[in-house]
């Protein structure tokens, strides 16, 4: 693959009808039902939802790590500037990881070995990828903890994860990302354990790191303010489909699905007082619970009979494509596969 | 605000026992089912209590009866199923009446081991203070000695007998319950529910019976099953040294010692009282490891 | 790091202090010591007068501290039925103990790691099944039945190795195995649900993202991080594999302090039994301080603070 920019709005992910499915004790579920999306160079989407929407089987999937054998593609595809990635197997993959593809988690704090040095850790991708030689590695690595902004990188190299705080190794977690130049960065709800000050500081930190390789990056959280700040497109997730795709701003002054509109008025807001917060009634189903026709049906404020029955496709409206019923006089255009 | 305090007081943790022991032992009886091995070993449990109880009934000869004229009888010959001793004694029996020996040691050991240690655990681990400095000293002196040579000197010094070998391993065993024990209360005193109860002033000794105890009994449980297997295999052990429950009381211990003599050519001497130790210690470890699973979630997954 | 070896270095003469203590109140609690030392039927003047040879008549805090200052020096008085200096007797025998112990301790080592991290690997396949199944099988075996079965199979039937003594190599052969058979099914076991559960931690995950092939996950970063449970446990399970070498020797007529220890105790040579004790409880604390060290040197976040 090569490493060079391609043309604006080159594709670089595309998942098609993806379905992911796990074996457990009580039967085969599936926690991604049907899910279509695309990121382009130089482009952040944002997946948001609540916890057990799917969002983070989903970033699995991609990278190909989702716990097997329990987990697996069931159906669908993923492909990674154009070549279909989700049917090779682990020693192929292996060689996208960290290199043409990588991945920050959500705990800086259990994310990096306890017993291994940040350089030997920032090293491995240096190693599995590159031919550079063990200086270079070096210099490589202190070149980018710099980049991303770390103090002293050159003593940090021989340090230990216990003796930095969580902003930096969020931020050496970063570079452990950065170290090949991926073209994709998968982003898993990268500030959700950090201190409110420090997020803002992150948060910008990708943002100029996107910007400057021109990467495209998935961001998945379930925090909106940080999709408001970092993202170009939103997809929201419920239940393991994707009830809403649009871009941002939409997103924040037109939402359609009544499960985004719900989230949006749950966020306090900063200019008025309330008395009692806005909260969608009901809890997100578990993923052998869903309820039939629509997901959303058991709790939603605007539900009728044919929600009840009938799961609804993702219908294509003006600015965005949105699953509910509620839009289906506005369109026929239908995005993806009913299920 | 006042609505909040009282949701975050009152802690799910703390068991209250008379409430869900009815249910407890029919979930109890479902889960076992589903475990092949944890199955396997209750019913090597319960077999071996009936051996136990009702063994003089079972067993087809006298287990203290020589008889000079059937000595080393091979296995199966003139209705000796495994065979009789040098003294012509039916090994049957004897292992039969080992059971009871064996059971009795096993489990008196492991509760008044686990009764003593968990008491000065408790009190070691709530009070803290010096108390706790010299009686952890003293856990740690102990356990500075391999547990079988500890048991073996003390009752060696002690004399033989059954009461003795009994003594022998409570004081070798209170040990690891007590350090177990402390380090869970140790634990538990941090924890909110029992905060709140210190500072709504519910007096010590309540808060220790009502509110910790029941806290214990889970870690307690899985550390005797564990225990219980050690106990046997250490009696076993010294009395096969030639001490502990000596001849001709039959033991399974000291059948070895005495048939270790025999093997170049009666080799059921050795091999079945042998057999038994592994069978009991066995369905033990297998009920033990089930009931641990079962207990305590967080070990789930390992096999 | 410095401290930590000091305040460990404290605690391990305190322990060694206070088994001296208890090693002394054991004899004086098991009966007068003069009738003890004295065959059964011995007439009471000559009780009376080995009594005073042997200073039990002097005042306990006397006795007490007279112990102690000999032991200090080594000076655990004679055996009784040799008359060599007890500590010297059994100094003798721990060369043929240690040959033994760590032996076995190396086999179990080189058999259950492995062993253990395959198992946690390929788990809930039908290898690991039967890895599990030996294990638990392995644990249930006392060791002194195992080696009377290999000593019936090798010795008795197959005329192959030696059924006791000790010498060659092939003397070594079958106690060793009879000794390391309970630790490998232990360390096996437990290094595999160590293993199980470094292999869910989240870091493992990271290294997976960075495209760290499968076998360099477990064998460099795993195994390292599992390291640290595992010596806590091999240091522990040491005191099993010493309690066990007694057993093991008496059954192999192995020459170690184990069996020179089971003799004394048949034969009421106290001097041995005390000197011997004191030795095990000052060798197992030195064992155990190494361990702690190794554990804190492993461990960096002790290591450098």
């Amino acid at each position: 693959m090569q490493k060079e920019g391609g043309a604006v709005n080159n594709k670089i992910l595309e998942v098609k009808n993806l379905q992911v499915q796990f074996k457990t004790s009580i039967g085969i579920v599936q926690p991604v039902s049907g899910v279509d999306f695309q990121v382009n160079e130089g482009e952040t989407l944002g997946i948001v939802g609540e916890s057990g929407c799917g969002k983070s089987v989903t970033s699995l999937a991609v990278m190909g790590l989702l716990p097997s054998p329990t987990g697996y593609i069931a159906e669908g595809e993923i492909l990674l500037e154009g070549k279909k990635i989700s049917h090779l197997n682990d020693r192929e993959m292996r060689k996208l990881r960290g290199n043409d593809i990588a991945m920050i988690f959500q705990e800086p704090m259990t994310s990096l070995n306890p017993v291994f040095t940040i350089g030997e850790q920032l090293s491995e991708p240096l190693r599995q990828h590159t031919k550079l030689g063990k200086k270079e590695i070096r210099q490589r690595i202190i070149e980018m903890l710099k980049l991303v902004g770390i103090p002293r990188s050159e003593e940090i190299i021989d340090e230990y994860p216990h003796q930095l705080s969580g902003g930096m190794r969020q931020r050496v977690m970063i570079s452990l990302a950065m170290l090949c130049k991926p073209k994709l960065l998968i982003a898993d709800e990268p500030t959700t354990a950090l201190d409110v000050t420090i997020q803002a500081q992150i948060l910008d930190l990708m943002k100029k790191i996107k910007r400057e390789n021109q990467m495209a990056m998935l961001l998945i959280t379930h925090d909106l303010g940080v999709i408001a700040e970092t993202c170009d497109r939103v997809i929201v997730m419920y239940a393991g489909q994707i009830v809403e795709n649009t871009d941002v701003r939409t997103l924040f002054n037109d939402p359609k699905h009544p499960y985004s509109q719900g989230l949006l008025a749950s966020l306090p807001k900063m200019n008025e007082r309330k008395q009692s917060l806005y909260s969608i009634k009901g809890n997100v189903p578990r993923p052998d619970e869903i309820p039939k026709g629509c997901a959303f049906s058991t709790r939603c404020p605007h539900v009728f009979d044919k929600c009840r029955t009938e799961r609804p496709p993702l219908l294509k409206l003006n600015n965005q494509s949105c699953r509910c019923w509620l839009y289906e006089a506005e369109t026929q255009e239908v995005m993806s596969h009913v299920k | 605000m006042s609505k909040m305090i009282l949701e975050n007081e009152v802690n799910p943790a703390v068991i209250l026992p008379s409430v869900k022991k009815r249910s407890k032992v029919r979930h109890f009886f479902k889960q076992l089912r589903k475990s092949k091995t944890g199955l396997a070993g209750f019913i090597i449990i319960i077999f071996l209590l009936v051996l136990g109880v009702a063994g003089s009934w079972i067993a087809p000869f006298d287990p203290l009866k020589a008889s000079f004229g059937d000595k080393l009888l091979p296995p199966m010959t003139k209705g000796h199923i495994l065979g009789t001793d040098q003294l012509g004694r039916d090994i049957l029996s004897r292992i039969i009446a080992g059971t009871k020996i064996s059971l009795l040691i096993g489990v008196t050991t492991v509760f008044l081991s686990g009764l003593i240690g968990s008491i000065i655990g408790i009190i070691s681990g709530y009070f803290r203070g010096w108390i706790d400095v010299i009686l952890m000293r003293i856990v740690d002196v102990q356990l500075s000695f391999p547990f079988i040579l500890l048991v073996l000197v003390v009752n060696a010094v002690l004399g033989a007998g059954l009461k003795n070998i009994i003594i022998s391993l409570v004081i070798g065993g209170w040990v690891i319950f007590a350090r177990v024990v402390r380090s869970e209360v140790l634990a538990l005193r941090e924890k909110e529910f029992i905060l709140s109860c210190v500072a709504t002033g519910v007096p010590r000794w309540e808060i220790i019976v009502k509110h910790i105890l029941p806290n214990l009994f889970t870690p307690i449980i899985v550390l005797s099953s564990l225990q219980v297997a050690s106990f046997i295999i250490a009696e076993a052990s010294v009395s096969f040294l030639g001490f502990g429950v000596q001849p001709p009381q039959p033991a399974w211990g000291n059948m070895l010692n005495e048939g270790k003599d025999y093997i170049f050519n009666s080799w059921w001497l050795i091999t079945f009282p042998g057999l038994a130790i592994v069978i009991t210690t066995l369905g033990v470890n297998l009920f033990g490891d089930w009931l641990r699973d079962e207990l305590d979630p967080e070990m789930k997954g390992d096999s | 790091m410095f401290e930590f070896i000091i305040k460990r270095t404290m605690q391990m003469i305190i322990v060694i202090f206070l088994a001296l203590t208890a090693v002394f109140f054991l004899l004086r609690l098991s009966g007068d010591p003069a009738t003890l030392f004295l065959p059964p039927d011995a007439p009471k003047d000559q009780i009376a007068q080995y009594r005073e040879m042997l200073g039990f008549d002097r005042p306990l805090y006397v006795q007490y501290g007279d112990f102690l200052f000999k032991a200090v020096k080594g000076d655990f008085g004679e055996s009784l039925r040799s008359h060599e200096d007890a500590l010297s007797v059994v100094l003798d025998r721990v060369p043929a103990t240690f040959q033994l112990a760590f032996s076995a301790l190396g086999l179990s080592i080189l058999i259950a790691i492995p062993i253990g991290i395959l198992s946690a690997y390929k788990r809930n396949t039908f290898y690991d099944r039967i890895g599990v199944g030996l294990t638990v099988l392995g644990q249930a075996i006392p060791s002194f039945w195992l080696g009377l079965l290999l000593i019936f199979f090798f010795a008795a039937v197959l005329h192959l190795l030696p059924s006791g003594g000790g010498g060659t190599i092939f003397h070594m052969i079958l106690p060793t195995i009879t000794l390391a058979a309970y630790s490998v099914a232990r360390f096996a076991r437990f290094t595999r649900s160590t293993m199980l559960d470094v292999l869910k931690k989240d870091y493992i995950r990271t290294a997976k993202a960075s495209g760290v092939p499968m076998m360099r996950v477990l064998f460099r970063y795993a195994l390292k991080n599992s390291l640290i449970p595992i010596i806590t446990l091999v240091a522990l399970d040491l005191g099993v594999l010493l309690g066990g070498a007694v057993i093991t020797e008496v059954v192999f007529s192995w020459p170690g302090v184990g069996r020179l220890l089971m003799q004394s105790l048949l034969n009421r040579d106290f001097p041995i039994v005390l000197a011997g004790v004191f030795l095990i409880a000052v060798i197992y604390s030195v064992i155990n301080f190494i361990a702690d060290i190794a554990y804190a040197y492993v461990n960096p976040q002790i290591r450098v603070k």
